[in-house]
């Protein structure tokens, strides 16, 4: 698809490029906000963000936050630095990432948030099983690096066994919304799940040797599950991700209207160098190796 | 995070443990029983991507692997020392590799090839020292590769076969036969195929200049230049230079289904004997030196040339004769084609006509009788026939820039000496080459046409109005067509580097080979039971035959990607899907709601993921809609071979073509359509569609709903639309009595989010005054909203619903007899409803990204309900 092209099917893509967004999820952010209140601190916060990269989250966070507030991004892939954010290049799996964070929070932090995602492989159990790992290592992450009565927002994918999701949750939480900003598309099973008030049950002590297994098994067995209340977040009023929209012909000083660039390009993929072996050998893909 | 791990079990017992992550790294750990733990022994690096599969080969010797970096590996777990670096790593991620890619250690062997990921890796027997592997990937290939390993080093594999075996995106699974030597492959198409790889079910012959043709009596420079230039393309200047072009290659024609004669530069006709693996000199005739055009009748043993004088030569191989005719055109014979009857048609170069042939061999050595008849070009300077199509009625001619004419031969006794089309269409459908022409052979009337732009096209005589216009896209130049004995329609032609066959009813490739490309001479003989290419590359001859069946499909599947949308005909008992990979499938359902996958026909028309399809009451005619303002009338005809014909299309200015049609809804109306589309840009509008009228299409009404994406659009009656957007609500338009205005009657919010399911029903006690709308939606939940119609409009008296019917959005709501519904949810539940809104049962679905639900009648007065989405599920609805 064209730059113009996106710029019609996307509103908050166009908004994004427009307001300086590494990328459209700052408003999935924002939206959440909206409804929750996540990052209305009075006082100075401890923020942490995970899966950041290309960081549109963290953006949104040194943006909101009051000022002093600390923020610290992780990531596997290298971030370009935003101002008032500690970028780490880190494992969030992994035990030595712990006390990193907690050299750079200062504390337990207030806010957990996760806008990770797999590449998505078109398989869905397997998709969908891989965005709950994740999710689960977010949380055992945040478990440990979570204030009592903090929160914790996490996308995830609102497939089958979702509930079971939800149901793990809801232990370690006193509230679990299901909650799908207008900014995520409709068609997309993307939702985010906003965890509020962290009360980890008495005797539990959270850590990443020993991390969480899936699903909580109840007195009969079974896996315990839940449905999760679901809350659409995001103005009525506000853009539509699924409308096309028609673009204005001129911008709002009169001159003709021309697509912006992404404000940053997308980072090298892993099969870039299967894509200059392919150029390199010309249009003969099928010779591979002859 | 693990992606994969095949497990070695050692004859004394130890367990060896192969893991891919997430961040290319494979991990190999062993196990001894009794031991505490397990010990990792080995961390192998280079993968750039997650790791999707590692395999073991049976020896535990080397270790292959596949990775999101497109790679297939083969590590040797042997020799490497990567032991060393068995300490726990310091960072996660990916090292980074610089420059030129490296296997990494350990890495005997990397494969580039895939050009999407690679899902899949097996080890095959090994071969004449080969280490040998096959691989299954997302961009439809299984792939065989072979290398000789050398110890501590990385080779580069080769690709030594690759099929494309599936449609739509992934193949996810196979299995090997070694000893019957047979591939199963599954896909995401749903489809199952079994291949037969085994080399005597093909074989290929080569052949240089030098080992067929007798030495040439034609004086050149000494031979060992000669033969090193052949050789060396690149020479071509140093050979302009010298003035000598050495002996070459030409052309090939089909003599029958075990002969192929080719032509050479230096004026030779060649006969090769497939069975017999005999090359036979038939002559060398000055005429045909620097250029000669040759075509056979298949089967008769009759071959027709044309030479650089102006001569046809009629050459009949079987009893050893050659006559010489008259071409009756301008110098050199431009192009010969021959006929299914005993005519061929000759052109020359920009000639005002052109000349068909009508010959009858006589006994003996006696010459043939002809008769010639000239047919005037419609554009003498601009019509360069590509293919033509004889019979004893007609002559068609198809150019070079998709022109096509048609000429009425008149009787065998007639006097007449030359004719002029009977009519002319320049560039029926763009300017891309007219390959191939036939005629169908199971509907009257019918011409079918191929272009180079990989399009094929059905027509109907005389008037050439397409019935049926497809780009499989498989085959990307298409060349020609044939029919097997049941009639399936076969295209072939060139994908990249490849011939290739495909079936159009399977849609599989059943013949797949690399020749290197369209630019080249060859000749195909399209016979089903042992098909063979003849072609020249790099200067040899070289023949590949196959042997049927290569390739079968023992379970049909369906869509290529999710089923986004359904409808169902009872009158015709046809289901109509549409997915995600543009197409839609139109499948028969027994009685017993089975569905009945290979009568089923697929239709590619849209050129976006399909959104919404509905059938007519009677059946007969089937709307689809889709992305850029797509909208398709089709007429279908339900039989044994389910007829599908484009009637229509709605017209939409191509650069305003931006908008998507998510909602769409039909009914009978004043003997044609009305039609009610809810667009993404926010606006609802209906249409009347007339099949017959000369304007067929004209916009009734249309309304701006507001900013948002509007989903659904359903009739109450012919006056009354509902409905419903992303914005979770729903609202009642009617047409003003003027008609020409939408006038919104009643709107409010059911929904936090959008509305992805909606229906209809009407209470059988209170009449159509009375009508419950039941909703479902993104934010789980499931709606009921009644309306009752009184003076002149509707109002809403009723609305329940139920938060949480399902764990995830709620993407279709289905009515069923006794007033309630049945509800399908993306979290693969499948729920019944009373009409109250209480839930009598559920069950868990196996169709993953469910995209619809259609109720369908079964025997014994039962109702089912199809589930699609990630394939196709039915239910009993009493049974759930």
């Amino acid at each position: 698809m064209g730059k113009s092209s996106k710029d019609k099917r996307d509103a908050y893509y166009r908004l994004a490029k427009e307001q300086g967004y590494r990328a459209r999820s700052a408003y999935k952010l924002l939206q959440l906000n909206e409804t929750f209140n996540l990052l209305s601190f009075s006082t100075p916060a401890r923020v942490l963000d995970l899966c950041a990269a290309p960081g549109s989250w963290s953006q949104v966070l040194s943006r909101t936050l009051p000022p002093g507030s600390k923020i610290v991004a992780l990531d596997l892939q290298p971030m370009t630095a935003i101002a008032g954010v500690v970028t780490l290049q880190a494992d969030i799996t992994h035990p030595s990432t712990l006390p990193l964070i907690a050299q750079h929070l200062e504390g337990k932090a207030d806010l957990v948030i996760c806008d990770g995602a797999p590449d998505v492989t078109g398989l869905h159990d397997l998709d969908e099983y891989v965005q709950s790992s994740l999710l689960l290592s977010a949380l055992n992450l945040a478990a440990c690096a979570l204030r009592p009565g903090g929160s914790f927002v996490a996308k995830v994918f609102r497939g089958r066994d979702v509930d079971v999701l939800f149901a793990q949750l809801r232990c370690v939480f006193e509230r679990v919304t299901c909650a799908k900003p207008r900014s995520s598309r409709a068609s997309s099973i993307e939702a985010f799940v906003v965890c509020e008030r962290y009360a980890p049950p008495d005797g539990w002590s959270p850590g990443l040797e020993k991390p969480l297994d899936w699903g909580v098994p109840t007195h009969g067995g079974a896996v315990a599950r839940e449905v999760a209340a679901f809350v659409a977040c995001g103005d009525l009023e506000a853009a539509d991700s699924d409308a096309t929209s028609r673009l204005p012909e001129v911008n709002v000083d009169g001159r003709k209207r021309e697509s912006i660039d992404p404000v940053q390009p997308p980072t090298a993929p892993p099969y870039k160098r299967a894509v200059e072996m392919r150029k390199a050998l010309g249009s003969g893909v099928a010779a591979v190796g002859k | 995070m693990l992606y994969a791990a095949d497990v070695y079990v050692s004859d004394s017992g130890e367990v060896t443990v192969a893991a891919g992550t997430v961040f290319g790294e494979i991990i190999v750990w062993t196990w001894r029983r009794g031991a505490e733990g397990g010990r990792i022994v080995k961390r192998l690096r280079g993968h750039e991507g997650s790791v999707f599969a590692v395999r073991f080969d049976p020896g535990a010797r080397w270790i292959a692997s596949c990775s999101d970096d497109r790679t297939v590996r083969v590590w040797d777990l042997v020799s490497t020392d990567a032991e060393a670096e068995a300490a726990e790593r310091a960072i996660t991620g990916f090292d980074e590799v610089k420059g030129e890619a490296k296997g990494g250690r350990g890495c005997v062997a990397m494969g580039w090839g895939h050009q999407a990921r690679p899902w899949g890796v097996r080890f095959l027997p090994e071969e004449n020292g080969e280490v040998r592997l096959a691989s299954i990937s997302e961009d439809l290939t299984a792939r065989f590769w072979g290398f000789v390993p050398k110890i501590g080093e990385t080779t580069l594999m080769e690709t030594k076969n690759s099929w494309m075996l599936h449609q739509g995106k992934s193949i996810w699974a196979f299995a090997l036969d070694f000893e019957r030597k047979i591939m199963a492959t599954g896909g995401n198409d749903g489809r199952v195929g079994i291949l037969d790889y085994s080399d005597d079910a093909e074989i290929h012959e080569e052949w240089a200049l030098e080992d067929v043709v007798p030495p040439t009596p034609i004086p050149t420079d000494d031979e060992a230049e000669r033969s090193e230039e052949s050789k060396q393309a690149t020479e071509k200047v140093k050979r302009k230079k010298k003035k000598v072009k050495p002996n070459a290659f030409r052309g090939y024609a089909v003599v029958d289904r075990e002969r192929f004669v080719a032509t050479t530069v230096y004026g030779q006709i060649m006969l090769y004997n497939i069975p017999a693996k005999t090359w036979r000199l038939l002559g060398t005739w000055e005429s045909l030196k620097n250029w000669s055009i040759v075509s056979g009748w298949q089967g008769t043993g009759i071959v027709a040339v044309g030479d650089n004088e102006g001569k046809l030569g009629i050459l009949d191989i079987n009893n050893g004769c050659d006559w010489w005719l008259d071409a009756g055109g301008r110098g050199k014979v431009a192009e010969l084609f021959v006929g299914d009857t005993a005519g061929v048609l000759t052109t020359s170069v920009a000639a005002p006509s052109f000349t068909i042939h009508s010959i009858r061999l006589q006994d003996g050595d006696a010459a043939p009788i002809r008769h010639t008849l000239s047919l005037i070009s419609p554009a003498p300077q601009n019509f360069s026939p590509t293919s033509a199509l004889i019979t004893k009625r007609q002559v068609i001619l198809g150019s070079r820039t998709g022109d096509v004419a048609i000429y009425s031969l008149p009787a065998p006794d007639s006097p007449t000496q030359e004719i002029t089309a009977t009519s002319y269409h320049p560039a029926l459908y763009g300017t891309d080459t007219i390959t191939s022409l036939h005629l169908s052979p199971t509907a009257p009337e019918t011409l079918l046409t191929t272009s180079f732009s990989g399009v094929y096209t059905t027509h109907t005589l005389p008037s050439l109005s397409a019935t049926n216009i497809t780009k499989p896209g498989n085959v990307t130049v298409i060349t020609g067509l044939f029919f097997s004995p049941t009639n399936e329609l076969h295209i072939f032609g060139f994908r990249g580097t490849k011939f290739i066959v495909h079936n159009t009813c399977t849609a599989a490739d059943t013949l797949s080979i690399d020749c290197g490309g369209a630019h080249r001479s060859w000749k195909f003989s399209p016979d089903t039971a042992t098909p063979w290419l003849v072609w020249l590359q790099a200067g040899k001859v070289h023949l590949h035959r196959s042997f049927y069946p290569r390739r079968t499909v023992l379970k049909h599947g369906a869509h290529g990607r999710e089923i986004k949308t359904a409808a169902y005909a009872p009158s015709t008992r046809l289901l109509a899907t549409g997915a995600e990979d543009t197409t839609i499938r139109i499948t028969p359902i027994s009685a017993s709601g089975a569905l009945r996958e290979n009568a089923a026909v697929t239709v590619k028309k849209h050129t976006t993921g399909v959104l919404r399809l509905v059938w007519s009451a009677d059946g007969a005619r089937l709307f689809s809609s889709g992305g850029l303002e797509e909208l398709f009338v089709f007429r279908v005809r339900p039989g044994p071979v389910i007829g599908v014909v484009l009637e229509s299309t709605l017209p939409v200015p191509p650069s305003e073509a931006e908008t998507r049609i998510c909602g769409l809804d039909v009914r009978s109306h004043e003997g044609g359509y009305l039609l009610a589309t809810a667009m993404s840009d926010g606006l609802v509008k209906m249409w009347a569609y007339h099949p017959t009228a000369e304007k067929q299409w004209r916009l009734v009404a249309q309304t701006v709903y507001g900013t948002c994406c509007v989903l659904q659009a359903r009739f109450i009656d012919a006056r009354a639309v509902v409905v419903a957007a992303t914005d979770g609500h729903i609202a009642i338009y009617q047409l003003h009595p003027s008609m020409g205005e939408l006038q919104q009657q009643h709107r409010h919010r059911v929904h936090q989010s959008g509305i992805k399911a909606l229906c209809i029903t009407a209470p059988p006690s209170s009449g159509a005054e009375e009508i419950t709308i039941l909703t479902g939606g993104d934010d789980c939940a499931l709606a009921a909203t009644t309306f009752l119609y009184a003076r002149g409009a509707w109002h809403m008296t009723l609305c329940r619903d139920v938060q949480s019917a399902h764990a995830a959005a709620v993407i279709d709501v289905v009515p069923i007899t006794g007033g309630g519904a049945v509800t399908v949810g993306v979290d693969q539940r499948v729920g019944v409803w009373s009409a109250e809104l209480e839930r009598r049962g559920g069950v868990h679905s196996l169709v993953a990204d469910p995209g619809a639900a259609v109720r369908v009648g079964l025997e014994g007065g039962r109702e089912g309900v199809v589930v699609v989405g990630v394939g196709i599920e039915s239910w009993r609805v009493d049974e759930i």
